[in-house]
């Protein structure tokens, strides 16, 4: 397998790597990118059995046109030590890597993975990780996004979480911004309560305003809302078209600015609208040429 | 090679899954297997290859195998035997 660095990943869903039934259908939900997880979805003493079969998974399982991904445990542990071994035999597209604080877990990491093609998304989930996030993000060419993980970061600020995750919102603007300023997609955590579609919904909206790109999912059920969100409506699609066709005219008439229904069209506005045209087309909402 | 020092388990009852038991045998023994399958009777001898397969890349002669299959597609039967074996040869 190979990473593509830039490609769409609006849904990750986390599926745990000691199931078999889950792995086996795990790909029929929809999500831009599979987890197979070895870490905190897998028992202390099934941690070998994990390794085994997602490793099988890997060699032996079609999962369509998802990226495949594997959250291996800490890379300095044991059981990290281990993934990685084992994982050398079955690449996946890239490893997802837990609780990274410094650059230096980036690079120890890369010592033990050689020359192998798999690219790397380290989920910042403690206070010195996403206060060491811009250094983290520019340490390696394998890096394909930033993530954040809001529930071992609560727990390590001593926060109460709530639904709406107010109390994030200065570590999720601060992963958004550590990601972008190096070109790099950003991805927000998992909701983790699966019945409450209603939070979802607000999680995932506060994620695009603040600029995600993607979002993890911990249910099969989440994956469909989360892509839906994380993918340009119709209108914005329409929207996004026009300004570019006014942007072009105005390049045409050599004009400084031009306006648009009265917005004014400027760079920073024409960047988003390449943007979300660039998504669309990820998704496969374009056709040909365009 | 592998060698089974003691008995072990590996995987579960759960649909799509399979409990794998594995036990020491004398030197000469062959292979015995005791397969349990809701699909027996369509897929008995493919469990069973899939089995030969592994503990001969593990060069085993010589070993009791239980399996109580729920309907474990190859793959996972495969990282089910590997990982009891596994099991079976660590020094505990």
């Amino acid at each position: 397998m190979t990473f593509e660095k830039n490609r769409i990943r609006r849904s990750l869903l986390f599926v745990p790597g000691n199931n078999p039934g889950m792995i086996q259908s795990c790909s029929i939900f929809g999500a831009d990118t599979i987890i197979l997880d070895i870490e905190d979805s897998v028992a202390v003493n099934q941690k070998d059995a994990a390794r085994c079969m997602v490793s099988h998974a890997i060699r032996e399982l079609d999962f369509g046109g998802a990226e495949i991904a594997v959250r291996i445990n800490a890379p300095s542990s044991e059981e990290g030590i281990k993934d990685i071994e084992v994982l050398k035999e079955a690449l996946p597209n890239v490893l997802i890597v837990p609780k990274v604080e410094c650059s230096g877990d980036i690079r120890d990491l890369e010592k033990r993975l050689s020359s192998l093609n798999v690219g790397i998304i380290p989920i910042l989930e403690t206070p010195k990780g996403v206060l060491h996030g811009e250094e983290i993000a520019g340490c390696s060419p394998r890096l394909v996004a930033l993530s954040f993980g809001a529930e071992d970061y609560a727990t390590s600020m001593g926060m109460k979480r709530t639904r709406e995750g107010r109390e994030l919102f200065t570590a999720r603007s601060l992963v958004v911004m550590q990601a972008k300023s190096f070109a790099l997609c950003a991805l927000d955590t998992v909701f983790a309560d699966v019945n409450d579609e209603d939070g979802l919904i607000g999680d995932s909206q506060e994620a695009i305003s603040l600029g995600f790109e993607g979002k993890f999912a911990i249910s099969p059920r989440q994956v469909d809302v989360i892509n839906g969100f994380f993918t340009p409506k119709p209108e914005e699609l329409e929207k996004a078209r026009k300004i570019l066709q006014t942007y072009r005219i105005g390049v045409e008439r050599g004009l400084g600015a031009i306006a648009l229904n009265g917005q004014m069209i400027d760079a920073p506005v024409v960047q988003r609208a390449e943007r979300i045209l660039s998504m669309a087309r990820t998704a496969g909402l374009l056709g040909g040429g365009e | 090679m592998m060698k089974i020092l003691h008995n072990a388990q590996a995987g579960s009852l759960e649909s799509s899954d399979a409990l794998i038991t594995i036990s020491p045998a004398e030197k000469g023994a062959g292979v015995h297997l005791d397969l349990n399958s809701i699909v027996q009777e369509q897929f008995g001898e493919q469990i069973r290859s899939i089995v030969q397969e592994v503990l001969a890349r593990k060069g085993i002669e010589d070993v009791r195998i239980s399996i109580q299959d729920r309907g474990a597609l190859d793959y996972s039967l495969r990282a089910r035997v590997e990982t009891a074996l596994s099991r079976a040869s660590t020094e505990v």
